[in-house]
Order: C-alpha cells, then sequence, then structure tokens
C-alpha cells in the first residue's frame, strides 16, 4: 500500500485548497448538527415537562391547555377517581389555570408573551413539588398575589425578579422564589394562586387538571370514564405524550427547514470535495505514472486517494463537532407555536448527534473523493510519467 | 512608432543601418547581481560589462548557474541588477519604477520564451493580439498587424487555431510573432529551441535569422546548444557571472 | 479581442470538469441563499402587507383576553377614527389538524370596508344576506378547492363544537393576509355562546382619516378605557403583526445567520478553484507581465474571472430556486405550516449580487498573490 506519510505530505503541499474543503465540510457538520441539536433540544424541553405517572385532562380535541376548560366540579369529581394517587387522604390532584399575559421585556423592551400558571396550594405540595424545586425564596402563601418565576424568566421581563412585582391585570404580582424544573418548559412560565389569577381574569374555570396515577396500569381505566362521561367533555391523556405532541410543530418546523438546509450543504460540501481531489490528482500526474510504473497496482493509488479525501473530512468533522459542543452552551428563547408563548430551549448536545453528522460529512467527504480516485487510478503509466506537471 | 507598409520600407531601411556606424543598443557597465538565500550571498552576475550593437544578433552562453538568463531578464527589463547601470535603447532601465519598467517593456522587447508561454484558452490570433492591447490601436489596425506577424512568421493558415492543435514548432513561432508584433526594439529569447526537435528548432532559428537579418531587428539570445548560437552573428561567453 | 474575453476564456474554458463543478457548487450555495431569503420574507410578509392608516385595539392584559363588544361605539366617536369593525380568532380544524390556516369571525359590513375586501367571486351581498355563510381568501380557495356553494365543516378549538358555513364569496384584498384566511359572521358565533363568553370580541381594527395622526388616536383610545374593568393596549397594524415575529426572533436570527454562512461556503468553494486555477496559471502571467502587462492587470484578470464564476453559479442557483421553493412549500404544508414560498424578484437580484461579489471577494487573496508574484520567479515556475 501506499504510504500514508505520502499522502499526509501531499495534503501538506496543498495547504490552502486542503483547508477550504476541511472548512466546508466541518461547516456542514456543524450545521447539520446544529439543526439537530436545536430539534432534540426543543423535543428535551417538553418531554421532561411532563411525566409517564401523571395524566392530564383537557377538553375533548384541545390542541392545547390554552383553549382548554375544565370546570371546578369536574376537577372535584375527577379527582376522587380511583385510579388517581392518594397522599395523605387527598388526592395527589393539581387544577390548573393555564393563561398567556403580555409582559414587557427587561433588555429591548417591547412585547412579550409569557405562560402564567395559577395552581391550587395542595396541587402544588402534593403534585408539582416533586419536580419543581425553589432555588431562592419562599413558596407564595396563598391567596395572596405572590408569585414563583421559573428559572427562565428571571430577569427577562419588567419586574420578574426577587423582590420586584410584575404589573398586569391590574395587579401588582409580588415575586418571592425562583424556581427550576428539571430544564422543562415549566421553567418559562410564572406561577401563580389559580384562585386570584381567575379573579384577576374573571375565569370561572380551569384549564386543565393533571393527577398523579396511582400506577401506570390506571391510566385506561381513567381515559376511559373521563372519555365516557356526558356531563363535562373531557378526555384524559398521558402527561409526557401531551407535551411531546405540543412540541410537534416547532421541532417539525425546524427538522423541515433545517433537512433542507443540511441537504444544500451536503451538496456543497461534496462538491468542494470533488474540486480538491480533483486538483490534487491533476496535479500528481508524474507522480501517479512513477508510483504505478514502480509496480504499485490501481487499487492502492485509489485508495490512496480515498485515504486523503477521508483524511480531509475527518479534520472537517472534528473541527464542525468541535464547534457543534460549544453551542451546547448556547440556549435561547423562541415562541413555541402551539402553546403560544415563549420558551427558553437549548441545544441538546448528544454523543449521538455529533456521530451522525460526523458520518454524513465523512460520507460526503469520501463520496466527493470518489471519482477522482477512480480517475487518479485509470491514469495510463506512459503517458503519466513524461507529461504532467 | 506607427509604421506604414513595413514591408516595402524593410528594405531600405536595414540598407540604410548598414550604411550607419552601428549604435550600442543595451550597454551595461558593472552589472552586478546578488541572491541572498536563507542567510547566504550568491553572486549571479560579479561585474558585467557589455555593449550590444543594434541589428545585432548575440547568442548568451554558458552552463547552467552562469546567470546567463539573468543577465537576458535584465536586459529585457524584467529583473533588476543589484548595482551597476544599464542603457537599453536609451534608457537607463536600472532608474525606472515597476510601473514605468513595464510600459517600457510593452514598447521596447519583445519576449520568447522556452515553453512559450501562450494562452492555451486564446487563438494563435489572440494570443499574437495580447501586446498590442496595451497600446492604443484600434481594432482594425491591431488585427492588421496581427495578420503581418503571424504571416511573416509563416502561420497565417492557423490563425484561429488554439495552441494545443499545434506543435511545438508552431506554438514557438507564434510566440515569436507575439514578439514582434508591437514592434520592439529588440528580440530577447531564452532557450527559444530547448523545448523542440531538432527540425522544428532550425525553423524558429531561422525565422529568427530572417528577422534578424531583413528587418533589422536586434536578437538577444540566451542558448546552452552550440548548434543554436551558430545562428548568431555573435557570440558570447558567460561563466560564473563573468564575461569571458 | 481585450482582456475581459481573456477572463471569461480563462474562467470557462481553462478546466471544464473544474468550472462545471465550481459553478454546480455556486449554484447550490445560492440556491440555499434564495430558499433562506424567501423564508424570511415570507415570515415577515404578513406585517409588511399591513396598512398604515388602521390600528388594532386590543386588551391588555394579554392577546388570549377578549374586549366587550360594546366598546365599538366609543370607539368609533374617537377623533380621527373613521370607520370600526371587530373580529375573534376562531381557530377551528377543518378536517385534520395538519390543514392549518386562520378564520375569524367578524362582523361583515364594516370589516368588508375596513379592510377593502373585493369579491373575486360571489357577492357581498350574497354574503350579508345569509348569517351562516362565510367568504374565503383566493389562494385558500385554490388549496382547498372550496367553490362558491360549497359548504364548509370546521371543528371548533377555541369555541367547541361542529360549525358549518356556505361559502359565499371568494376574496382578495391588497392586504395579502386576506387572500389565505376564512370570514364568517360574529353574529353567528354569538348567538350558539354560553351566556359568559357572549358579547366578547378578539379585537377591534381602527381605520384612522390621516395615518400620521395614529400615535394621538392610539393615546386616545387607551385613555377612554383606562382603568375600566377591560383596559385597552392600541397599536398599529404592523406593529401588532410584528410581535408575533419578535417571538420567534431566535429563529429569524438563525437564519439570518445560517444564510451568511452559506455565503462563506461559497466564498471557500470559488476561493479554492480560483487559486488553483491561478496557481496553474503563474508562468502565463508572468509572461503577460513580461510583455509588459501590470499587475493590477492581473488583478483584473483574476477578479473578473472570480466574478464570472459567482454571477454563473448565481445565475444557476436562482433558476432552480424555483421548482425547490414550490417543494418546499408543499412539505412545510403538509407539516402545518401553509406559508407560500413565493420566488421574488428582489431576492433573485440580491442573489446574483452577493454570489458576483463573493466571487470577486474571494479571488482577491490568490489574485493579490499572483500579482505580486516578481516577473522572474512567475517565469521560473513551470507548473
Amino acid at each position: 500500500m501506499v504510504p500514508l506519510s505520502y499522502n499526509v505530505r501531499s495534503i501538506l503541499r496543498r495547504r490552502f485548497s486542503a483547508a477550504a474543503t476541511a472548512a466546508a465540510l466541518g461547516l456542514v457538520v456543524f450545521v447539520f448538527a446544529a439543526v439537530l441539536m436545536l430539534a432534540q433540544g426543543v423535543e428535551e424541553t417538553l418531554r421532561t415537562t411532563g411525566s409517564p405517572q401523571n395524566a392530564i385532562c383537557l377538553r375533548k380535541g384541545a390542541t392545547t391547555e390554552l383553549t382548554s376548560f375544565v370546570s371546578r366540579e369536574a376537577a372535584k369529581f375527577f379527582a376522587a377517581d380511583p385510579a388517581v394517587a392518594q397522599s395523605g387522604g387527598k388526592a395527589v390532584a393539581s387544577p390548573e389555570l393555564l393563561v398567556i399575559l403580555q409582559l414587557e421585556r427587561a433588555d429591548v423592551g417591547g412585547p412579550a408573551n409569557v405562560a402564567f400558571r395559577g395552581v391550587t396550594q395542595d396541587g402544588f405540595q402534593l403534585l408539582r413539588a416533586e419536580t419543581v424545586r425553589l432555588v431562592e425564596g419562599r413558596l407564595p402563601r396563598p391567596a395572596t398575589s405572590e408569585v414563583m418565576i421559573g428559572k427562565a424568566v428571571r430577569g427577562r421581563y419588567v419586574g420578574a425578579e426577587l423582590g420586584q412585582s410584575i404589573r398586569k391585570a391590574r395587579r401588582e404580582w409580588n415575586v418571592v422564589s425562583v424556581f427550576e424544573a428539571g430544564g422543562s418548559a415549566f421553567e418559562s412560565e410564572v406561577w401563580a394562586d389559580a384562585d386570584q389569577l381567575m379573579q384577576a381574569l374573571n375565569r370561572t374555570a380551569y384549564s386543565s387538571m393533571t393527577v398523579r396515577l396511582s400506577s401506570p396500569t390506571e391510566l385506561e381505566g381513567l381515559k376511559a370514564r373521563v372519555d365516557a362521561d356526558p356531563r363535562f367533555n373531557l378526555e384524559a391523556r398521558r402527561e409526557d405524550l401531551y407535551y411531546e405532541e405540543s412540541s410537534g410543530p416547532l421541532a417539525n418546523f425546524i427538522r423541515v427547514l433545517g433537512s433542507v438546509i443540511a441537504v444544500f450543504f451536503a451538496f456543497g460540501a461534496v462538491l468542494g470535495a470533488m474540486i480538491t481531489m480533483y486538483a490534487q490528482v491533476a496535479g500528481r500526474v508524474r507522480e501517479i505514472g512513477t508510483l504505478r510504473a514502480l509496480g504499485f497496482p490501481r487499487r492502492s493509488v485509489l485508495g490512496s486517494f480515498l485515504v486523503e479525501s477521508l483524511v480531509l473530512a475527518i479534520i472537517g468533522a472534528a473541527a464542525g463537532c468541535l464547534f457543534a459542543s460549544a453551542l451546547g452552551a448556547v440556549s435561547f428563547s423562541t415562541m413555541n407555536f402551539s402553546s403560544f408563548s415563549e420558551m427558553k430551549f437549548r441545544f441538546h448536545f448528544a454523543a449521538g448527534i455529533a456521530i451522525k453528522a460526523s458520518i454524513f460529512a465523512i460520507a460526503m467527504g469520501l463520496f466527493g473523493g470518489m471519482l477522482p480516485a477512480v480517475r487518479a487510478a485509470r491514469l495510463p503509466i506512459a503517458e503519466s510519467i513524461k507529461g504532467g506537471e | 512608432m506607427i509604421r506604414t507598409d513595413k514591408e516595402m520600407n524593410v528594405a531600405l531601411e536595414s540598407t540604410a543601418r548598414a550604411l550607419e556606424p552601428a549604435r550600442a543598443i543595451v550597454e551595461a557597465r558593472d552589472l552586478r547581481k546578488v541572491y541572498k538565500r536563507n542567510g547566504q550571498e550568491i553572486v549571479v552576475l560579479d561585474g558585467i560589462n557589455l555593449d550590444i550593437p543594434e541589428g545585432s544578433f548575440e547568442a548568451l552562453m554558458g552552463p547552467s548557474g552562469s546567470g546567463k538568463t539573468t543577465l537576458l531578464n535584465i536586459i529585457a527589463g524584467i529583473d533588476e541588477p543589484t548595482s551597476g547601470t544599464v542603457k537599453v535603447a536609451g534608457e537607463e532601465i536600472h532608474r525606472l519604477s515597476e510601473t514605468e519598467r513595464a510600459a517600457w517593456r510593452a514598447r521596447h522587447i519583445g519576449y520568447v520564451f522556452q515553453f512559450y508561454n501562450l494562452m492555451p484558452v486564446l487563438t494563435a490570433a489572440e494570443n499574437v493580439e495580447l501586446p498590442l492591447l496595451l497600446t492604443k490601436l484600434p481594432r482594425s489596425e491591431r488585427r492588421r498587424r496581427v495578420e503581418l506577424a503571424l504571416k511573416l512568421v509563416g502561420l497565417q493558415d492557423q490563425m484561429h487555431q488554439t495552441p494545443r492543435t499545434l506543435s511545438g514548432g508552431q506554438q514557438q513561432r507564434v510566440a515569436i510573432a507575439r514578439a514582434i508584433v508591437a514592434d520592439p526594439t529588440i528580440i530577447v529569447a531564452d532557450e527559444p529551441t530547448g523545448d523542440l526537435d531538432r527540425k522544428s528548432a532550425e525553423e524558429v532559428l531561422q525565422l529568427l535569422a530572417t528577422l534578424n537579418a531583413q528587418l533589422g531587428k536586434t536578437v538577444v539570445m540566451v542558448t546552452h546548444d552550440p548548434y543554436a548560437a551558430g545562428f548568431a552573428k555573435i557570440q558570447r561567453r558567460l561563466e560564473k557571472g563573468l564575461l569571458k | 479581442m481585450t482582456l475581459s474575453r481573456l477572463a471569461i476564456r480563462n474562467a470557462f474554458l481553462r478546466n471544464k470538469t473544474r468550472t462545471f463543478l465550481t459553478v454546480l457548487g455556486v449554484a447550490v450555495a445560492a440556491l440555499a441563499f434564495v430558499f433562506l431569503r424567501t423564508v424570511l420574507a415570507a415570515w415577515y410578509a404578513n406585517s409588511e402587507s399591513s396598512a398604515s392608516d388602521r390600528l388594532v385595539v386590543r386588551n391588555a392584559i394579554s392577546l388570549t383576553e377578549p374586549l366587550p363588544v360594546s366598546y365599538r361605539d366609543r370607539i368609533s366617536q374617537v377623533p380621527g377614527v373613521t370607520q370600526v369593525t371587530f373580529s375573534n380568532w376562531f381557530g377551528g380544524i377543518y378536517k385534520d389538524r395538519r390543514n392549518f390556516f386562520a378564520q375569524f369571525a367578524i362582523d361583515a359590513p364594516t370589516a368588508l370596508e375596513v379592510f377593502d375586501i373585493r369579491f373575486v367571486e360571489g357577492s357581498k351581498e350574497a354574503f350579508l344576506a345569509d348569517r351562516s355563510s362565510c367568504v374565503v381568501g383566493k389562494k385558500l380557495a385554490e388549496r382547498y378547492g372550496f367553490k362558491l356553494g360549497d359548504t364548509i365543516p370546521l371543528q371548533g378549538d377555541v369555541y367547541p363544537g361542529e360549525w358549518r358555513f356556505k361559502v359565499a364569496g371568494i376574496i382578495e384584498s391588497d392586504d395579502s393576509s386576506v387572500a389565505s384566511t376564512l370570514y364568517f359572521h360574529w353574529q353567528r358565533l354569538n348567538e350558539e355562546l354560553p351566556a359568559e363568553r357572549k358579547n366578547l370580541v378578539g379585537a377591534f381594527t381602527v381605520k384612522v382619516a390621516d395615518a400620521s395622526q395614529s400615535p394621538r388616536v392610539i393615546q386616545a383610545i387607551d385613555d377612554l378605557f383606562a382603568n375600566s374593568a377591560a383596559e385597552t393596549h392600541t397599536e398599529t397594524e404592523r406593529s401588532f403583526r410584528l410581535q408575533f415575529l419578535t417571538g420567534s426572533s431566535a429563529i429569524v436570527a438563525a437564519i439570518e445567520v445560517v444564510s451568511a454562512v452559506v455565503l462563506v461556503i461559497m466564498a471557500l468553494i470559488l476561493g479554492n478553484t480560483l487559486a488553483m486555477g491561478l496557481r496553474e496559471r503563474t508562468s502565463e502571467m508572468g509572461a503577460m507581465r513580461a510583455i509588459g502587462f501590470l499587475p493590477r492587470h492581473v488583478r483584473m484578470l483574476a477578479w473578473s474571472e472570480g466574478a464570472l464564476l459567482g454571477l454563473f453559479g448565481g445565475l444557476a442557483g436562482v433558476i432552480l430556486a424555483r421548482p425547490v421553493l414550490i417543494a418546499t412549500g408543499k412539505a412545510l404544508a403538509s407539516a402545518g405550516f401553509p406559508v407560500t414560498l413565493g420566488f421574488r424578484p428582489a431576492t433573485a437580484a440580491l442573489t446574483l449580487l452577493a454570489a458576483t461579489t463573493v466571487g470577486v471577494l474571494a479571488s482577491a487573496f490568490p489574485a493579490r498573490t499572483a500579482a505580486r508574484l516578481e516577473v522572474v520567479t512567475a517565469l521560473r515556475r513551470q507548473e
């Protein structure tokens, strides 16, 4: 086989071309990985929001809590359902009111739509407290306008800081604590007392009720009973699946857009690799002829050039992955289409994504280098040693 | 320097010239060229004194590394001496700036290279036309001169062919046509037959001799081939940077 | 022959394989660029088509909170206001969740005027006469094949239940968002609602006599309802529509970044090719310098080549853009986002300009290297 050092040194001789090709491939990896990371980040945020142990009751056919109504009676009735877990004699159920309120952004000014969730004291203590933990401050007192804000909300809007208050719906909502919720969508919300919120907005019903199942097997039974009840027009869904579905639109959008872009980039990368490798071949006609005259078979010449494209692709992929992993530290807020409110997402960097993107780039590099390599192997010996460069 | 019917005037002029005392078209005094490489000084030309009379056909010979190409390049204005003076066609070219020298070259020098250096994407006629693009001549006049030049080298039938379809000897003749199309003072040739077979070489050399004899063009040629040097009127030898 | 012809020949005739691949690479990059810019334009299209003489009045608490319909009379009395209409976002589902389009309940007589709605088929009278009828935008009608007289069933989401509307007209307006929307009578919606949801509207749209007076009118309207049960927030129609975008400004920013990256890749491909080409021709350029051409001639030749390859590739990309845009539009629509990715001449022109500029810039460095070479050195290189 043609020695590897020959390939490496040949690449070094045309540094500019090699660097340009590796850079192009690196960019492909980066963009590809970024798109995957973002789509996954969106799904992750929304998936961790729900738990398979909980079920959420909504109006039948509602796509989001915003258009759902669960009356007080319905909430009371289904909280008593046998499928619902009990703790200390009380049902582990949390009826909640979700509304979108317009707050003022603290940095650039201008309006932003923020989700406010009204929760009951029992609902919080028994059900939500498992996944939602206070980072600073104390729990809001029931029957007051005190609120707790999610980590992602803090500092983002006017008044959204410990000790300050948010002015809305002719009330001062005093911020008494900041909570974290495992990176889920809840961290982009403001939680208030349900009754207080209902009063402020003149509402009489909750939007949803989330219950803890006494055991996962109870889900089907609960679903059947909720569905069948003619009084209330509700349905029950597993909480994590509900949130996953709501991430659908945004994640899909990112995926479609991202896939189209990735296809473009793939083309660009392949072409870039091809151009460089063709030039490599053209510049070494005499060398190739000499190698063949010395006795190296065609396939070793072919393999040698493929190795070169592989090396370039690997370098590019490594650089791209490096930059993509740096993206993991970046998070950004955007509007989740279905819930219509601002939500913070991270770029979720996983080894799996890096591997996928790298394989993609390496495949592109090899594919691009294929034709030139074949051409190199096919050069007739006699002419090559004479002419060329 | 626009002349009308060149061919008619040629005979008159070369006769007239033959009767005049030959003036030196190239005057080099104490030319030195030193290269610095890796901190070491390499002396390529070590004090050249040279007069080339107008209308002469000179061959500069010598082993490789003797500095003959460097001397040629200095005379042609594409290289500068480290010290010394060189006056070509009455101009002290070592004093000119790079831009001025370029303009001077365009008017006074016709260069013939060993590897022809034609543009493969242009036809023979278009290649020959290149130097004229630096002048203000209108298209019709340019075309006329190109045709004339190609006729002089015997390639008017190949006017619209690209170099790829021409033999080595033909390509070199196109290159010569390009070198004379702007009516330069001196034709400078660096190993013009180095890449040619015997027959083509002879054609090229014969052409240079004809241009010199009939058009009165000064030709300065670098070569290592004694056969080629035989076509020249004066042969000079360079060894280790000095003229012998 | 001129130097420009030399540039063209050098750009395209030298190494045909390489030229082809390069032009293709630039074309792909240009395609991506057109695509991204079009997505961005589509994003902003809605707000771009807003009228300068319309204002939107809504509940100050939230976009999703309603206002009493009784506010209408008081708003219409504010000096400067010529017309007031109102609407409710209906948000229903047509057969499948993926068939997403906007539906509004409107006050027909006033809305038709405020939005300058023109009837392409059917008539205003027919629409006004039948309370359970609706009108659909032209583009919407084309997409789903709605015709006059068809009954469109909608599954209500915000207002639950099964709703049916007969198509009494197909419409369009200078406001492009109208063409993708369905409108029906607010009265029809209101009569079906339970008591606590009756007589409430989503937003009022107000037409002002003089657009320059808008700030004053905005203040006057909000002052009217300050300290009432439902305070209002009034703004120009444009700023109202833009707020939907600021929410997703991060995505917009991401798209801008990616389109810049695309240009970088284009530059890399072009620069690479040009550098290779110039390197091969060192001795030829040395010959040109020997003949008397100046470094700037050599530089300009290189720039022209870059510009030519960029322009050509850009042109190819722009031509290929159309089918790609249509295909992506379909894909997005089936994912639930019915954006019309229309091919705009302005985008095409911008892309061509960008590609050509990238070509020149990409050739800058190799051009400088080539031009700077000393004649002697250049001649010595017989690559």
